[in-house]
């Protein structure tokens, strides 16, 4: 976190995250969000993961599979924020929506979902739909490999551009 | 020929259409096209059906299709109308516009409005419903589904849907060429297609004639369930819905008004 001095200073210290670190750890919180002037902290216990993240503009992303920076930020951080990552997430590709809508992982209520992790998809496999306004837009993965994890969960909301899943191409 | 005689060459001719199909019976149009590999097909296609047995909406929800009404899908190319993919939201918005544009040159103008986002009401009862989907063996690819009520008199139907649904026949009084409405439909859904990306004072248009502005709503997105007092919709084409802790826009759900 590299910040200048009068930045930081209007915002938590690592003694100071310490702190709300050990209460939730005595109450048994497992994940806090916390925001102070510009910064934003989510803390969560359990997974070890920390990482905090500075406002960024949306971005607004075309609507296909790129390489992902390698970066393991949590969702709630994931803006952002140059984390260090784990080797394991190097190489593998978002499938991201390409409109604003709601996220459906099968064709219709009750029936099958399209993909799930461990499934092989190529470029034309149809992995979930995206419904903005009554129009049903049937994602293609834009990619061969392999389902790593499906980011979102049934009638979740999406914005342009937002990562849907993550694949590790062939 | 009668008020219903449908006439696939004469649509091909007047319309922009490469190849029309009329079906005496179909479980769906837009299913039969999303099952079609439409090798055999030349695009823009439409099929449409004199009966549709499992005529579908949104989830679950079905189309009440009797001898009368026009009931089609179209498979085409929406780059053919430069309709970019982050347009399509909008495309439902003016899907629904074009149709609800055709209906009313049948009928009081002032009368038929549009129920966010594409459905085409007539004094608060429903007289057409459209499904817009990608084709499932070509993505790139829309299937428009339509259905109108022409008619179709909805007087023998179960009391329950005459409240809520409504034909052309019923609020005119006298017979319409289904032949004429599907033509004139295709040349309104052909001009908003068309400007999709660059008419400016579309959702101007599309709030004139907003059948929910103003009126309590229900909000159900499969999950939750909000209400409140609709205030139109903004400039991306959301709905906007006032709660007590502000406006939340809407790109997803079933609609229901309240109170009336």
């Amino acid at each position: 976190m590299a910040r200048d001095a009068n930045a930081e200073a209007d915002e938590l210290n690592i003694d100071g995250l310490r702190q709300v670190m050990e209460l939730m750890e005595k109450h048994d919180v497992t994940e806090l969000k916390l925001e102070q002037g510009t910064a934003k902290y989510v803390l969560r216990r359990g997974g070890h993961e920390f990482s905090a993240t500075l406002p960024a503009p949306a971005p607004v992303l075309p609507a296909q599979a790129v390489p992902v920076a390698p970066a393991a930020a949590p969702p709630a951080a994931s803006d952002s924020a140059p984390a260090a990552a784990p080797a394991a997430d190097e190489g593998v590709v978002e499938i991201k929506s390409p409109t604003v809508g709601t996220f459906y992982q099968s064709p219709s209520p009750g029936e099958p979902v399209f993909v799930k992790v461990g499934d092989h998809v190529t470029k034309d496999s149809i992995v979930c739909i995206v419904e903005a306004m009554k129009v049903f837009n049937q994602i293609p993965a834009e990619v061969s490999g392999t389902i790593v994890k499906v980011l979102l969960k049934d009638s979740d909301s999406v914005e342009y551009g937002q990562p849907l899943f993550l694949v590790k191409p062939d | 020929m009668n008020a219903d005689e449908i006439d696939c060459r004469l649509i091909e001719k007047e319309s922009w259409l490469a190849q029309v199909e009329w079906l005496a019976e179909v479980d769906s149009t837009n299913r039969f096209l999303a099952n079609d590999p439409l090798s055999g097909r030349t695009l823009p296609a439409l099929v449409g059906a004199n009966a549709q047995t499992a005529g579908r909406g949104r989830g679950s929800n079905s189309w009440w299709s009797a001898s009368g009404s026009l009931t089609f899908s179209i498979v085409f190319d929406p780059g053919q109308f430069s309709i970019p993919t982050s347009f399509l939201p909008r495309m439902s918005l003016s899907t629904g516009m074009a149709v609800r544009n055709a209906v009313a040159r049948w009928l009081p103008e002032s009368l038929v409005q549009v129920k966010w986002p594409n459905d085409v009401y007539v004094q608060g009862r429903k007289i057409a419903g459209l499904l817009i989907e990608s084709h499932p063996a070509n993505p790139n690819l829309l299937i428009v589904g339509i259905g109108l009520n022409v008619n179709n008199s909805l007087q023998s139907a179960p009391q329950q849907l005459q409240e809520k649904a409504t034909s052309i026949i019923d609020v005119s009084g006298s017979e319409a060429s289904r032949m004429d409405v599907l033509i004139q439909l295709l040349q309104d859904l052909e001009f908003e297609w068309k400007r999709i990306a660059t008419a400016s004072d579309f959702l101007d248009e599309y709030r004139n004639h907003c059948y929910l502005s103003g009126r309590n709503i229900l909000v159900n997105d499969g999950v939750d369930e909000i209400g409140g007092l609709c205030e139109g919709v903004d400039a991306e084409g959301a709905l906007l819905v006032r709660l007590p802790v502000g406006v939340q826009r809407v790109f997803a759900g079933t609609i229901e008004v309240i109170g009336e």
